[in-house]
């Protein structure tokens, strides 16, 4: 999502206008642009290198249990760290995204929205605007109606139903409960 | 009434046709699938005898009919005869009807499949006799391919996956071969494509490509044939073959291999043809006398016959490498010599595997007395088979091995000598398969009760018989139509690639000491790179053919 | 600003299908019925429609849209992009016909299913279009996403879910390194628009780099070798029909992107740097030979068409070769083989479709399955022969024609020893393809055989018959197709 919104610094990172190849052969001095990120690199790995080694020379070493779990600060895990997490979270995951890129959309053109308007392109705008709106409501109505919006859902139809009703369980049962 | 040009197409998509109408019969219905299939192919030949007809002598092409087809490249819809073609058509559509009716109690199982497969196989193989483009040549060399894949792999013997997969993939592979090289030969200099074979002549080469060129058209060609180093797909396809099978793939299938020399691989490169020339003579008599050899010690009678047909085509390939009119002309009359005798004998060993189910000839003996019909048409078979003079076998053999002894390049008389053990060879596996299975004592109690052969397989080899003793009597009826074809593409490789040899149809009669009639020599013929469509028609005159030959008096002269 | 609503007409193709594919998801969940045929048919419909739209605008001039100029629009449609949207358009169509009774008798008869596959062709269609690479990078990933849902279909089959998991995956690691070198790319050049590249010559290592990683992404995509160990499971695993329009949507979707990329985009850097001939052409060889090769020793007729469809993917690198080269007629060619092979792949798995047994499993798939179904069904029998045919590469069909023209676009580009390479690759490629006739016609018949035609369908039917006209017709009759690749190429002006 990260280009999607572009930070404060963004635009001013890259120049507005595109550097015209015929022009400024950026081949050549791309190099020298691309310098700065070997420099950035070069610093961020040997921070790194430093810092661990910096504590490998100095840090004291105590070694019991407690300093073998994977919280250090005294948190003791529960169960094992491989397990099946619930699919639901990742349904959850994406009817986010409809909401995310509904936003993704809608800011940058509510920006410039007024510039539109003066070009007289502001109908078309909102025109285009709202049958984005539109399919995206449109996904958000599929959710609904899958009922993909509740956190327990019964699941009819499929294999897993068969797998649900030859089990001696409650009749409404949530597909995600562990069996 | 339709054009000369309309019924030669006619002829090659007929059985195409009717296999279609036969795929909306019954499946069950038998004898109404192989009665309707005969009944067809004996209309296609009667059709194919009105292109005889209709064929004038002379050296170019007849009965063209030139259609616009893929035009972005060049390729034409370009079907064409000339004598040779001529010859080995009418012995295709000859053929067909009689291997059906020869099948007609082998084949009892999946019959609608046999006979649709047997009919877009015929039209397989006339299209590829008759077709003038590069691109339409290769479509029904390939499409012949598959139904005869189908007549192996399902009607076949005991292995008969592995002989249909190994007859399917040896053929693929010089296909494609010849593919890569027809692509090169399509392209044009100029950057279009023509995949016609009157510009294919016309195309110059420097010197190594050409020669790749030649030997990736013959390898296919030799697989087809099968020439030496490459036959050793053909005793398996035919042992295992039902025997249609086996009777269209020696009848015809091998002859396709020939006429591929013949009409593309030399004419197109005649450099390289000519300098492959002694290559291709060696194998051939290496062919000629190991088939024989290999035939001599078969205890199987169908592989007997199968090596006998590497030892005969060799003669084939022998009078193509020799390069005169007599040895071109010999090659494509033991063709058709041969697409008569093999069959005959192939339909005899499948009637005796019928009734005893084995082909072992040490299972049989002394059976002349049970089965006196068989016995004579076995003779003869054999006789024809064999070369004997006044019939079909003899005259072929005879003009190869001249026209090899008159060759120009020199190596022509040692072949001569060497290729002549060839047909003493021949006499002796053949008569001494004859003696052992008709003469004898009757050892065998099996073959106590051998029924003869029954009215429809008296009818079957009855045509075969009498085509084996026309053509022993009277070759020029056949001769008279390679001949001028002959002449012309004996010119075109000799002028092609330069050397200035005049094929000269009365070769024959002097070296023969038979002055028949004044020789009337120097054909005109098109000058690579001047006149590629051959010359006007008319411009032609005839030369009085290799009429030395003929048993029985003369025809009259027109 | 030239943001007006007409100028989005070039695109009616595609958001016709995004329009059916959301009617679909609607009616899916609001008014749904337990038959789902009817949703198969909407999507025929407007898949059909698609189609037509597409070749009815060939020949109008090109249209450049959503820039902020035109040079470097992010989205072209001409005539290249048109043909190729009506080849996965009509891709789809197959694939959507060969599916209702299959997704019956393996339990997966959903609406989305349909849904999926138009997205996943509009995707296709995106690719074919783009101007740029990011564009072609949505397309992609709208394709892609797409598959991976419908290759996971199955979910109650272990194989099918390995082999979502495992194109998931894939797919994921192939997108990496294509987005990564289009980063590089954009480093090199400060651009990703086509227009732009083509500007650039060669020198510059990291343009080089990230050209070299797209083709890394393009490689994994259309299962080249040594990308192509997805390929089998993958195949094997995902529904039928979904293998069938995976084989060949997603192959020509790349195809066709990489097509326009090599002519409009990198093809100058390709042509200028002189490494890129010689890795395409190793690209090419290794994959026909290990794709046949691999493809010899399965015993599953499902794996040995993923084998063989890597192998494709080869015959077709040999065209981008050409292509490379500067070899005008490498475009078309590449087309007309997609096209062909679109058809008798479809027709294959389609045959395949017809033929799966109510229990499924890998055993329903080997050949000795198929013993004497050419007798017991003649006419599936004859397609299935005809499409192994034209897989083959033999006349008078399709892939006869494609090959034909491929190879003669390598041997014109003097690139003969490709050629040569392709043709021994056709040649191994008989036997594997003569084994499934071998099984169907002459192999013993188990008795009593087994009925394996647990799918038969009137839209099956449909979809195979569709596929052997058009086998045939390609290899009889091909020159509407050849004008149609003619001006596709002419429209990248060439």
């Amino acid at each position: 999502m990260g280009f999607a919104h572009p930070g404060p610094q963004g635009p001013q990172r890259l120049p507005l206008t595109r550097v015209d190849p015929h022009t400024t052969d950026p081949v050549s001095t791309m190099p020298f642009d691309f310098a700065q990120v070997l420099i950035f690199m070069l610093v961020a790995i040997g921070f790194v290198l430093v810092a661990l080694t910096l504590s490998r020379l100095v840090a004291p070493r105590v070694l019991n249990a407690d300093k073998g779990e994977i919280y250090e600060c005294g948190e003791r895990p529960i169960g094992d760290a491989w397990f099946n997490f619930n699919p639901r979270f990742y349904i959850i995951a994406l009817v986010f995204v409809v909401f995310d890129v509904e936003v993704a959309l809608t800011f940058p053109i509510a920006v410039v929205f007024k510039a539109w308007k003066e070009q007289g392109a502001g109908l078309i705008a909102l025109a285009e605007l709202l049958v984005f709106l539109v399919i995206l409501a449109a996904g958000l109505a599929y959710v609904w109606k899958k009922r993909d919006l509740e956190w327990i859902k019964t699941v009819t139809g499929g294999p897993w139903a068969a797998a649900n009703q030859s089990q001696k369980g409650p009749a409404r049962r949530a597909a995600w409960e562990p069996r | 009434m339709l054009q000369p040009a309309e019924i030669l197409a006619a002829v090659v998509f007929l059985p195409l046709v009717g296999a279609l109408v036969l795929a909306l019969f019954p499946a069950g219905d038998h004898n109404n699938l192989k009665g309707t299939a005969i009944g067809l192919t004996t209309a296609n030949f009667l059709l194919s005898l009105l292109l005889w007809g209709n064929f004038r002598p002379g050296p170019g092409y007849q009965m063209e009919l030139n259609l616009a087809w893929i035009e972005p490249f060049g390729i034409h819809f370009h079907l064409g005869l000339d004598g040779i073609s001529l010859v080995l058509v009418i012995l295709t559509t000859f053929l067909m009807p009689l291997t059906l009716l020869g099948a007609w109690s082998a084949v009892e199982h999946r019959v609608k499949e046999f006979v649709i497969a047997m009919l877009a196989l015929e039209t397989g193989m006339l299209g590829a006799f008759v077709s003038l483009d590069l691109f339409l040549f290769y479509l029904f060399w390939e499409a012949m391919l598959i139904p005869m894949y189908f007549l192996i792999g399902i009607w076949g013997g005991q292995r008969r996956i592995y002989a249909a997969v190994k007859f399917f993939i040896f053929t693929m592979a010089g296909s494609l071969l010849m593919l890569v090289a027809i692509l090169v030969v399509a392209t044009q200099p100029t950057g279009g494509f023509d995949f016609s074979l009157a510009t294919a002549l016309t195309r110059d080469f420097a010197p190594q490509t050409e020669r790749l060129l030649f030997w990736a058209f013959a390898i296919a060609f030799a697989i087809k044939v099968p020439m030496f180093p490459v036959h050793t797909w053909l005793p398996d396809a035919h042992v295992e073959a039902p025997t249609a099978g086996s009777v269209i793939l020696a009848g015809v299938l091998l002859k396709l291999g020939v006429y591929g020399f013949v009409r593309f691989a030399f004419p197109m490169f005649p450099n390289a043809a000519l300098a492959a020339a002694p290559v291709l003579g060696w194998l051939a008599v290496i062919g000629i006398v190991y088939g024989a050899l290999v035939a001599w010690v078969q205890p199987d009678m169908k592989k007997l016959v199968a090596y006998s047909s590497v030892s005969h085509l060799g003669f084939c390939m022998l009078g193509l490498a020799a390069m005169t009119t007599e040895g071109v002309a010999g090659a494509i009359f033991v063709c058709i010599a041969h697409g008569i005798s093999t069959p005959a004998l192939f339909l005899l060993v499948g009637m005796l595997y019928e009734r005893r189910h084995t082909r072992v000839l040490a299972d049989y003996g002394g059976i002349a007395r049970k089965v006196p019909i068989f016995a004579f048409f076995l003779v003869m078979t054999v006789m024809a088979s064999a070369g004997l003079p006044a019939l079909s076998g003899f005259p072929g053999e005879f003009l190869v091995l001249l026209g090899t002894y008159t060759s120009p390049h020199g190596l022509g008389r040692i072949w001569t000598i060497v290729a002549a053990t060839g047909v003493i060879l021949a006499a002796v596996y053949l008569l001494w398969m004859t003696q052992r299975v008709l003469f004898g004592p009757l050892q065998n109690p099996a073959n106590e009760d051998l029924q003869d052969m029954n009215a429809r397989e008296i009818v079957t080899l009855v045509p075969l018989m009498v085509m084996a003793v026309f053509l022993g009597l009277h070759p020029s009826t056949i001769l008279d139509k390679i001949e001028p074809a002959s002449t012309r593409f004996v010119q075109l490789v000799h002028q092609g690639s330069g050397t200035n040899y005049q094929a000269d149809a009365g070769a024959l009669r002097r070296s023969s000491g038979v002055q028949m009639r004044p020789t009337t020599p120097s054909i005109q013929l098109p000058i690579r790179g001047q006149n590629p469509g051959g010359p006007p028609p008319g411009a032609f005159q005839r030369v009085p053919g290799l009429r030395g030959l003929d048993m029985v008096a003369p025809v009259k002269e027109q | 600003m030239s943001i007006s609503l007409p100028a989005l007409e070039p695109l009616l193709p595609g958001l016709l299908l995004v329009g059916v594919a959301i009617l679909l998801l609607m009616y899916e969940v609001f008014a749904g019925q337990a038959d789902r045929t009817y949703a198969a048919h909407l999507a025929v419909v407007g898949l059909g429609l698609s189609m037509f739209l597409s070749l009815k605008a060939v020949g109008t001039p090109r249209a450049l849209l959503f820039g902020t100029d035109l040079a470097n629009a992010p989205l072209i449609v001409d005539d290249f992009a048109r043909v190729a949207s009506a080849l996965v358009a009509a891709a789809g169509l197959v694939a959507a016909l060969l599916s209702p009774s299959y997704a019956k008798n393996a339990g997966h008869d959903h609406g989305e299913y349909y849904g999926l596959i138009l997205f996943a062709v509009v995707g296709m269609m995106i690719m074919s279009m783009a101007g740029d690479l990011m564009t072609f990078f949505l397309g992609l990933e709208t394709m892609s996403i797409a598959v991976y849902a419908l290759t996971g279909l199955r979910a109650h089959d272990p194989r099918s879910t390995e082999a979502a998991l495992k194109y998931f995956l894939m797919g994921a690691f192939a997108t990496g390194f294509l987005l990564f070198g289009i980063a590089l790319v954009y480093g090199a050049t400060a651009s990703v628009s086509l227009a732009t590249l083509a500007t650039f010559k060669a020198g510059s290592p990291l343009l080089t780099l990230g050209i070299a990683l797209i083709l890394i992404g393009f490689a994994f995509k259309v299962a080249a070798v040594p990308f192509h160990m997805w390929a089998p499971d993958v195949y094997e695993g995902a529904p039928t029909p979904v293998t069938g329009f995976m084989a060949v949507g997603v192959k020509a979707a790349a195809f066709i992107a990489l097509l326009r990329l090599v002519h409009s985009g990198l093809g100058v850097s390709a042509q200028t740097d002189s490494t890129w001939i010689p890795i395409l052409s190793a690209l090419a060889v290794l994959t026909i030979l290990v794709g046949n090769v691999l493809a010899l020793v399965q015993q599953n007729v499902k794996r040995m068409l993923a084998y063989s469809s890597v192998s494709h993917a080869g015959y077709l690198l040999i065209g981008v070769v050409a292509a490379a080269r500067g070899e005008a007629s490498a475009g078309s060619a590449i087309i007309f083989y997609l096209t062909s092979y679109t058809f008798m792949t479809l027709g294959a798995f389609g045959v395949l479709t017809f033929l799966e047994r109510k229990e499924g499993g890998p055993e329903s798939e080997r050949y000795g399955a198929f013993a004497g179904i050419g007798f017991r069904h003649p006419a599936l029998g004859m397609a299935m022969s005809l499409f192994m045919v034209a897989l083959a590469g033999m006349p008078p069909t399709g892939g006869f024609f494609g090959k034909l023209y491929l190879f003669t676009a390598a041997i014109r580009a003097e690139e003969t020893w490709l050629a040569l390479v392709g043709i021994a690759g056709s040649l191994i490629s008989v036997y594997y393809y003569l084994r499934v006739i071998v099984a169907f016609y002459m192999r013993e018949v188990p008795e009593p055989g087994p009925t394996p035609t647990a799918t038969r369908s009137a839209q099956l039917t449909l979809g195979v018959a569709l596929a052997a006209f058009f086998v045939l017709q390609l290899g009889l009759f091909p020159a509407p197709l050849l004008a149609l690749t003619k001006s596709a190429m002419l429209s990248l002006g060439l």
